[in-house]
Formats: C-alpha cells, structure tokens, sequence
C-alpha cells in the first residue's frame, strides 16, 4: 500500500493541493504515492509540483510536504 | 547574397507600424528581413504563424505539410477556404501568403517531415515554429533542432487547452526533457476550436520575433499553460532532465545526425 493511503495511528498527516482540491496525505508520501492514491493510470501526465516539473525518474524518490501543491497535467499535442 | 540592411521606401510605408516601436526600429525590421524560419505544418496553428510572419516581413518562409485541404479542417484553419478542399495545403498557403506579402520569399514544399529528412528539410532556417499535430513530429523537428543548434518553440492544443514553451539547445531543458514518454498510439482525435490555436500560434510569434531580434525569448525553461476555459494563465518552471534521451547524455534515440 503506498505511503499516501496509509492508515497508522501514529502516522502524522499533511495537507497538500492536488490537482487543485486539498487532500491529507501521510508525511513522506512521494509523487508516486500520489499518483497511486488518484489511481492515475495515464503515463503521458506530465507532474507540476510546486510549479517545477518533475521528471518521471525522480516520481519515486520526490517527497511532498505540507502546503505542497502538485498538479497533473495532460500534455497538449494537438495544432 | 549579402543581407540588406536598408529599408525602401515601400517597406517604410508596409512595417510603419513595427518601425515606431523602439524594440524594433529599422534595425530590427531589417533581422525580420533577413530570417529564415521553418513553418511544420500549415493546419490550426501553422494558419495562424505563417500569416503573421509573412505579415510582419520575414525573408524566407519554408513551409512544410503533407495534407491536402479537407472539409473538417475548415472551422480552425483560416489559411483555407472552401474553394480550396482538395488542394494541397502547401499550394493553398503559398497563393494567400504571395498576396498578403510579396517580399517574403516562400518555400512551400509538400511532404511529411521523418527522422530521415527532416536535417535536409531545416538546415538553413534559423528557428523552427511548432505547427503539428501530434508529438512524434514533435519529437522529430526537437532533435532536428538539437542537432543543428537552432531554437524550437512549441504550441500545443487540446480543447480549450494550450502550452507553449520556447526551447534553445544545450542550454535549456528541451521537449523531451518534458515529453520523455512514446507518444500514446491509441489517443482518439482531439477536439478543437479555432480560437485557441489561434492564441498558441500568436504567442509562438511573438517568441519568434524575439529569437530573430536577438533577444531572449520570455518561455526559455518556462511551459507557459492556457486554460481557456477558466482563462487561466499558469506557468511550470522547467529545468534540463539529466535522463532525457534527446539533449543529455542519454542515448540521442530521437536525434537525427546533422
């Protein structure tokens, strides 16, 4: 089970901005985390986190932390 | 041939209006006079950037695109008109561009854009405007940029939706940096309205004219993201991808050899 969904009783709980909407996530949840808890399955998305683009080689190791904002984004390959 | 640097008389008269703005004066106009840009594709947003880089003077126009003029095109891709369905795009442009501007000297050239020609199809050209459809062109003309040292400046639409982001090789992140993933084969067509390629392709301009005035363009390491449903403006700060196949020390799958 990611970080992100996961419920100790002594886990300590953050806020972020997903996607616009707050969402409290477990403190050390990773982009992936919260890739898994959106159940996002488009591999296209491209991720925003803090208004900088994250590369998909750091999604597993990228922590958020509390007042983060992160942003999927669908790539716009139409003209 | 040597470039010319003085305007005529008749050019006083057609660039009035950008020769009074202190960003470009006759100085400037001259660098427009003297560019040689790259047009891929003359759909939704080659429409719209081919008009105004003929319009506002530039030397050389190449223009790429393999279609011929169909029906459904006709609602976003203002080039076009009715009595042009079935021509090829490339004719329909050159005819509306010799009218509009004379002195902009155009190289239409009918044809699909590969890893294999694109080299042959850009070498000469200072910068490449993003017209396509889709990202395995894109991914294409960014190596083809990467490989011969020009800038790339890409627009993208999607519904409501646009980005635009100006890329300069080795020195900036680049559209694989941002794009790494194969393109999705299965990704149905796409809604569009016309308006919104119009805005991509007019900021695309405006990066353009920047790059051939010798300034720095304002979407270097920046994808500038258009939310026109909400009208919303927002920026994603970028930076080079150290893994990216295209512009780091990856394996340059996508560049092609110069």
């Amino acid at each position: 089970m990611p970080a992100a969904t996961e419920g100790t009783a002594m886990s300590q709980k953050i806020k972020v901005i997903l996607n616009g909407c707050e969402e409290r996530i477990s403190e050390g949840a990773t982009i992936l985390d919260l890739i898994a808890l959106l159940n996002e399955t488009d591999r296209h998305l491209i991720v925003e986190h803090n208004n900088f683009l994250i590369p998909p080689s750091q999604y597993a190791t990228r922590t958020v932390a509390d007042g983060d904002i992160v942003e999927f984004i669908n790539p716009n390959m139409g003209g | 041939m040597a470039d010319r640097q003085v305007l005529n008389a008749l050019e006083r008269q057609r660039y009035e209006r950008q020769l009074i703005m202190p960003e470009i004066s006759e100085s400037g106009q001259s660098k427009i006079r003297n560019a040689s840009i790259f047009i891929a594709g003359i759909g939704g947003l080659g429409s719209i950037s081919a008009f105004y880089m003929t319009a506002m003077g530039v030397g050389r126009i190449r223009l790429v695109d393999r279609d011929r003029v169909e029906l459904s095109n006709l609602n976003r891709q203002i080039m076009h008109r009715t009595s042009d369905i079935g021509k090829w795009k490339t004719r329909s442009a050159e005819e509306k561009l010799t009218q509009l501007n004379p002195d902009s000297q155009l190289e239409p050239i009918q044809g699909t854009i590969t890893r294999n020609n694109v080299i042959d199809l850009v070498r000469g050209c200072d910068l490449i405007l993003d017209a396509t459809d889709n990202q395995v062109t894109r991914k294409v003309l960014n190596g083809a940029a990467i490989a011969l040292q020009i800038p790339f400046i890409y627009g993208g639409i999607n519904g409501f939706s646009g980005m635009v982001s100006t890329f300069r090789p080795k020195a900036t992140a680049c559209f694989e940096c941002i794009f790494p993933d194969d393109p999705n084969p299965s990704a149905p067509p796409i809604g569009v309205l016309g308006p919104v390629p119009g805005l991509v392709a007019s900021l695309q301009c405006i990066e353009a004219v920047k790059l051939i005035l010798d300034l720095d363009p304002s979407l270097l390491n920046r994808l500038l993201r258009i939310d026109g449903w909400n009208m919303s403006f927002k920026t994603t700060h970028l930076t080079r991808n150290d893994d990216c196949n295209a512009c780091s020390n990856g394996r340059n799958s996508h560049v092609p050899e110069n």
